[in-house]
């Protein structure tokens, strides 16, 4: 009972600062959406307060737990809507495709190949 | 009132079932709960006579939660960060070159495409997680339809081709491997993760999450602003 309450005050905690981050959005005029703010937000909170609240913590693995569920609104919505026009696939493809195997070598490569070069340079000295 | 509250249930019992069929299926990545219940929903809806358009509406308050889980993965990734010491810095770079090429490649492709700007920018953050990449694209209005087909392409493929990948170009650090699966395939790479590099999971929740916040910085200042 005690850690389902926790749980509730982190939530709106977290719905709270997604709130904000819209209202700061409103009041910036860009077009960032209101939960990227909240997350930078937390983000600077627990920088500076190096362990998250219980409640904040708690709240985070339940939302980070069951995404799927809250994700159907827009999963079952995109499925109805779904239709197949040749611009929309030719993107769908290319994007999907080489441009996601391009970025996966891309990093995987640049980070192998920085974690090589200190080694290397200890051994010649 | 009561019609909302029984869709509610009914969504909650389709997610409940489809992580039992993902724990029943040993984790395959093809019964992930993200197709089974959708699935689901469309067989409850058609069993019970229900517009799966109108059932989507009812469940609409879900959505307030898939905003709040995008602020908490602030925590995960604060916590990994902390752990990661001295890799950090490769890392991030590597993150940033893979969102960049990310999200440059598919204008590039859009232009070479001439595809209609809302189609592009609706792809465009497809290497983010779903919750960000929907909230992005309904911040400029984008179909949200082709957002979640982006989104589960790219995922897909990433999860199925990313490690055979990174083997082949000789990357053979695992902690790479699980890194670059989770910027690559988000959430579903995440499953991957989970059998291939259970110790390095962490590193790939760091990938996505990671991923999530620089492409939301990316879109929002250079497509969408340039296109405001």
């Amino acid at each position: 009972m005690k850690r389902n309450f926790s749980i509730l005050v982190g939530l709106l905690a977290l719905v709270g600062l997604k709130l904000l981050g819209d209202a700061l959005s409103q009041r910036l005029g860009v077009r960032v959406p209101g939960n990227f703010w909240g997350f930078l937000a937390l983000w600077v909170f627990l920088h500076f307060r190096q362990v998250a609240p219980t409640a904040l913590a708690g709240a985070s693995a339940f939302l980070l737990n069951h995404l799927t569920l809250f994700l159907l609104p827009s999963l079952v919505a995109a499925v109805v809507g779904l239709r197949w026009a040749p611009r929309e696939m030719a993107l769908l493809l290319v994007g999907g495709l080489p441009v996601t195997l391009f970025m996966a070598a891309a990093c995987g490569l640049l980070i192998a190949t920085l974690q090589c070069t200190p080694r290397k340079s200890n051994h010649d000295a | 009132m009561l019609e909302q509250i029984a869709a509610l249930v009914l969504a909650g019992v389709c997610y409940w079932a489809s992580k039992g069929v993902f724990r029943l299926s040993q984790r395959h990545v093809l019964a992930l709960p993200v197709f089974v219940s959708v699935f689901l929903v469309l067989c409850a809806c058609a069993v019970f006579g229900l517009n799966p358009s109108d059932f989507s509406e009812r469940i609409h308050p879900l959505r307030t939660a898939m905003d709040a889980a995008v602020v908490a993965m602030a925590i995960p990734l604060h916590q990994v960060c902390r752990k990661l010491g001295p890799l950090l810095p490769h890392l991030l770079l590597g993150l940033l070159l893979a969102s960049v090429i990310s999200v440059a490649g598919v204008l590039v492709a859009g232009w070479m495409l001439d595809a209609p700007w809302l189609i592009t920018a609706a792809v465009a953050p497809k290497a983010a997680t779903m919750p960000v990449a929907l909230s992005l694209a309904k911040s400029v209005g984008a179909d949200q339809t082709i957002v979640v087909t982006a989104v589960l392409l790219t995922g897909v493929v990433g999860t199925l081709l990313t490690p055979p990948l990174l083997r082949w170009l000789g990357v053979r650090d695992k902690r790479v491997q699980a890194f670059a699966l989770g910027v690559s395939a988000h959430a579903i790479g995440l499953v991957r993760a989970q059998a291939e590099y259970p110790d390095h999971l962490d590193l790939a929740v760091a990938g996505m999450c990671g991923n999530a916040l620089v492409t939301t910085i990316l879109c929002s200042f250079l497509l969408f602003w340039t296109h405001g």
